[in-house]
């Protein structure tokens, strides 16, 4: 039971009304409005303009900061794809423009693919710098730490991408990684063939050894992060498919992947005629390499098919790999060859100089 | 067409009649002026004539209106403090809805003795129990339709008025029942 007070006090409370004249007054008010038509702007819409027109001072100045920012941000970035260990904007390069590029490759394959990529890039800088004549020990050592730490950050993104999407996912990027260190090695063989002959010294004893160095560091990283299948799992495949008691279906899937490297090495032998035939003698020695390993290519391929038919199963998935992957090398130099032949043109005139001398 | 609107008109009419004064009711003791509660409980019925012309349904009515009610007379406060907008929500939890005459009449005019007291006592109560306390016992609504005014659970809406009934029998000396309804 409330106490008599605060009863009463709440009834005096609920007495306070509006009066009837006030009530009819409000009542015909709001009927004698018009319904409020539908903006055609949404909420989202109003609230922009709103802010817009309420924080413009303030927004302009912001806006205009940001709009210099990005422009300053994307001319720092334009500016800096094409620098060299030891530029000015080299580390911008390395520590803001090829993260954001990595952080833009959605999933696991594309990010494995980036690092490769990265890896490539750096030993094209060391090819150039080669060509140039400016590579010195501190250049040298700048771009095998970066090496190490691309083969490195390859290995964890390749364990990711076995994890989730099995072994062959892997094998495709190991092939090219392994074909594209190993060619780009080659690459360095044979600029520092052409700097011996034109007797031409570098500050370093043998920047080419060492960048081949940093090449095998790469592999041995990698060849790590494989430790769960020791051999490569193309030669694993083929083992596998050729012990299947299914013995026709096997021989149809070795048929298949045969097919499929002879026209890989067609396709390259008519790439190396139509664009072999440079003037440079740098590019000229890179095409007469890619053509060497073609032929290696072959021969292992043929050997393979020696030993497939002598029933070396295991033998001839080595031979099928190493056929594979001298293939990719050999488009490897003669891609570098070509670009190469534009760099000496421009910068390798150090070189010609020094031949002229 | 013209019967539609003729039922739209009537049905807003008998919810007018029902709830005018109970919503203006709400506005006066947290506004206090007259004029100011009467300008509040038209903007509160009139987005209820909108929202029925749109062809919208509304499934309580009474909630509804107390919802747009309260909402509205926090942002007649906003505006009339001119408070930063970060400050706003806090402030609109722990400041009394109490606001001294602009001159226009007063609701304490219109109340006796033992109405003024009650009103002044609830009005000091927190904010979390204030319109809970409001709801129940001046209005009478149940803790369902409250709890919807709220935006909380039946339960909660319980929780506090059993603690606002608490400190109201300290503020008041009163003793005032739980489930006594005035």
């Amino acid at each position: 039971m409330n106490d008599i007070h605060f009863t009463k006090g709440i009834e005096n409370i609920k007495k306070v009304t509006m009066t009837a004249a006030e009530k009819r007054r409000m009542v015909e008010s709001i009927l004698a409005s018009r319904p409020v038509s539908r903006s055609p702007f949404s909420q989202w819409d109003v609230y922009l303009w709103g802010t817009w027109k309420h924080h413009y001072k303030r927004l302009v100045p912001v806006g205009a900061l940001a709009g210099v920012m990005l422009l300053i941000g994307g001319s720092l970035t334009y500016a800096a794809e094409g620098t060299l260990p030891g530029d000015v904007l080299y580390p911008f390069k390395i520590a803001i423009s090829e993260p954001v590029r990595g952080f833009l490759a959605i999933g696991l394959e594309a990010e494995a693919r980036w690092h490769v990529r990265q890896s490539v890039r750096r030993m094209q800088e060391v090819e150039k710098l080669v060509v140039q004549g400016t590579l010195d020990l501190v250049r040298e050592s700048q771009v095998k730490s970066l090496l190490k730490k691309h083969a490195q950050d390859l290995g964890k993104t390749l364990d990711d991408v076995r994890q989730k999407f099995g072994s062959d996912a892997v094998d495709s990027v190991v092939l090219k990684f392994q074909a594209q260190m190993n060619g780009h090695a080659k690459v360095l063989d044979v600029i520092k063939s052409e700097e011996k002959e034109s007797k031409q010294s570098f500050t370093t004893a043998d920047v080419a050894e060492a960048a081949r160095e940093s090449a095998r560091d790469i592999q041995a990283t990698v060849r790590v992060s494989r430790t769960e299948a020791k051999q490569p799992d193309l030669i694993k495949k083929f083992v596998e498919q050729r012990t299947e008691k299914n013995d026709h279906a096997s021989a149809a899937s070795y048929a298949e992947t045969v097919h499929s490297l002879q026209s890989e090495l067609r396709s390259t032998a008519i790439d190396l005629n139509a664009f072999g035939t440079g003037t440079e003698p740098l590019g000229q020695k890179l095409i007469e390499s890619a053509r060497a390993t073609l032929i290696e290519a072959e021969k292992s391929l043929e050997q393979a098919t020696v030993e497939s038919g002598r029933g070396e199963k295991e033998n001839a998935g080595k031979s099928l790999f190493n056929s594979k992957r001298s293939v990719l090398e050999s488009q490897v130099l003669l891609g570098e060859g070509l670009r190469l032949e534009g760099t000496v043109s421009d910068a390798g005139k150090g070189i010609r100089k020094n031949k002229n001398d | 067409m013209q019967k539609k609107g003729n039922t739209l008109q009537n049905t807003f009419n008998t919810i007018y009649t029902e709830e005018s004064n109970a919503i203006f009711r709400f506005c006066y003791t947290r506004v206090s002026s007259r004029e100011q509660a009467l300008d509040l409980t038209q903007e509160t019925f009139l987005r209820l004539w909108q929202t029925l012309s749109d062809g919208k349904t509304v499934s309580n009515y009474r909630a509804f209106l107390f919802t747009v009610a309260r909402h509205l007379i926090i942002d007649w406060y906003r505006k009339k403090k001119s408070l930063s907008l970060e400050g706003l929500a806090e402030e609109d939890e722990t400041k009394s809805y109490a606001d001294p005459s602009d001159g226009s009449t007063n609701i304490d005019r219109e109340l006796d003795a033992e109405g003024r007291y009650v009103k002044e006592k609830i009005q000091l109560l927190d904010a979390t129990y204030r319109d809970a306390i409001h709801l129940r016992f001046v209005e009478g609504l149940p803790p369902t339709v409250i709890g919807r005014i709220l935006g909380i659970s039946t339960n909660a809406v319980s929780v506090r008025i059993n603690r606002g009934i608490e400190k109201l029998r300290f503020l008041t000396g009163y003793d005032i029942d739980t489930d006594g309804i005035a």
